[in-house]
């Protein structure tokens, strides 16, 4: 966007996307939610998606995304967002129908519709946003908390005994034949919400090619549960998370590979 | 024309009453010019802003925008006239 200032002209070379309302986000301070939110925003307008893409939220902080983005939506029931964005896919097949799910959701209460919604390798999107807690409840244990980390239900730390270990989504859906695209990216640092917005990008292009289901792990930082201030909860995920939930593509079919040329930083 | 001589300059603009004060920006910004309000906003935070003095250093590297969780940063890049490049 160009316009013309007193001395010369000024363009604006970033700013909130097109398809993005114009509002404060309800999210709490430096809340890893509204960087994914906002990337998904940034690849819609890149991709032209505004009349084609269909958001299906949640249950979790990700539910509100209806908010946010002026493009259709729909609420699924907890953990079922996989299933009607297939739904969507199969009436509708000229639609974009991309889900935004949280670990609470996806991890705990929806791992059987994204498990065979995977198995299927269904044409849709996934956008999962692991921030190792329930967010929107109080903070409590969710499948991804790590070891011995604190949560509102496990108030002297994650123990084995008492709640096993943390599942890892990524490496699980990746044995499966059906996705096409799979990978887990952070948003601790400005390079690597690049590389975020990037597998995102790729995620959306692997729809419209027509390959399965694409997956995005998106590591979220949750300052207020993790009751760390926000710039140390940053530090934080990078020194306990990452090792916990590596980052990398751990399953990119060849025709994917194809289509990362297409893709710009 | 070396950009150093030209009028090319890059600032940041902060809403103010979207920033809820994670300060994500200040601790990404390379040239260190973000700063904490004194006031308050609507959230009731000190919210971040522009140190005026070292307005001038930005370089448009947009680290701070791409690390904003509320879409609060907004980068503009001013050129002169006679500089046609858009970039």
């Amino acid at each position: 966007m160009r316009k013309a200032s007193m001395d010369g002209f000024e363009d604006m070379v970033f700013g909130k996307p097109e398809v993005m309302e114009d509002r404060p986000t309800h999210f709490c301070p430096g809340c890893g939610h509204g960087i994914t939110q906002r990337l998904i925003g940034e690849v819609l307008d890149e991709l032209g998606l505004q009349e084609r893409a269909v958001c299906v939220a949640s249950i979790g902080c990700t539910v509100t995304a209806y908010a946010y983005f002026k493009i259709d939506g729909l609420e699924s029931a907890h953990g079922r967002a996989p299933a009607v964005a297939t739904a969507i896919k199969r009436c509708r097949p000229e639609l974009v129908p991309f889900t935004l799910q949280g670990d609470g959701d996806l991890a705990s209460i929806g791992t059987a519709e994204i498990v065979h919604a995977a198995a299927r390798g269904e044409k849709i999107t996934v956008i999962f946003a692991n921030n190792a807690t329930y967010g929107m409840t109080g903070g409590q244990l969710a499948p991804t908390t790590l070891i011995g980390m604190y949560s509102s239900s496990t108030t002297g730390g994650r123990t084995v005994e008492q709640a096993g270990y943390p599942i890892r989504m990524s490496e699980m859906l990746a044995t499966l034949d059906g996705p096409s695209y799979i990978t887990r990216v952070s948003l601790h640092n400005p390079a690597n919400v690049r590389k975020a917005r990037k597998a995102i990008e790729l995620a959306f292009r692997a729809q419209l090619a027509g390959l399965g289901l694409s997956f995005v792990e998106v590591l979220s930082m949750c300052p207020i549960n993790w009751k760390i201030e926000p710039v140390k909860a940053r530090q934080w995920m990078a020194e306990n998370m990452i090792p916990q939930f590596p980052l990398g593509e751990f399953k990119c079919i060849p025709e994917v590979e194809a289509l990362k040329k297409g893709v710009k930083g | 024309m070396l950009i150093s001589e030209s009028r090319k300059t890059n600032y940041i603009v902060i809403e103010k009453d979207k920033c809820k004060a994670c300060l994500y920006c200040v601790s990404v910004c390379p040239r260190e010019i973000i700063g904490i309000s004194k006031e308050i906003n609507r959230f009731g935070v000190n919210y971040a802003e522009l140190i005026a003095e070292k307005a001038f250093i930005c370089t448009g590297c947009k680290a701070c925008a791409i690390m904003c969780p509320d879409l609060a940063i907004t980068i503009y890049h001013r050129s002169s006239p006679d500089d046609d490049t858009t970039s």
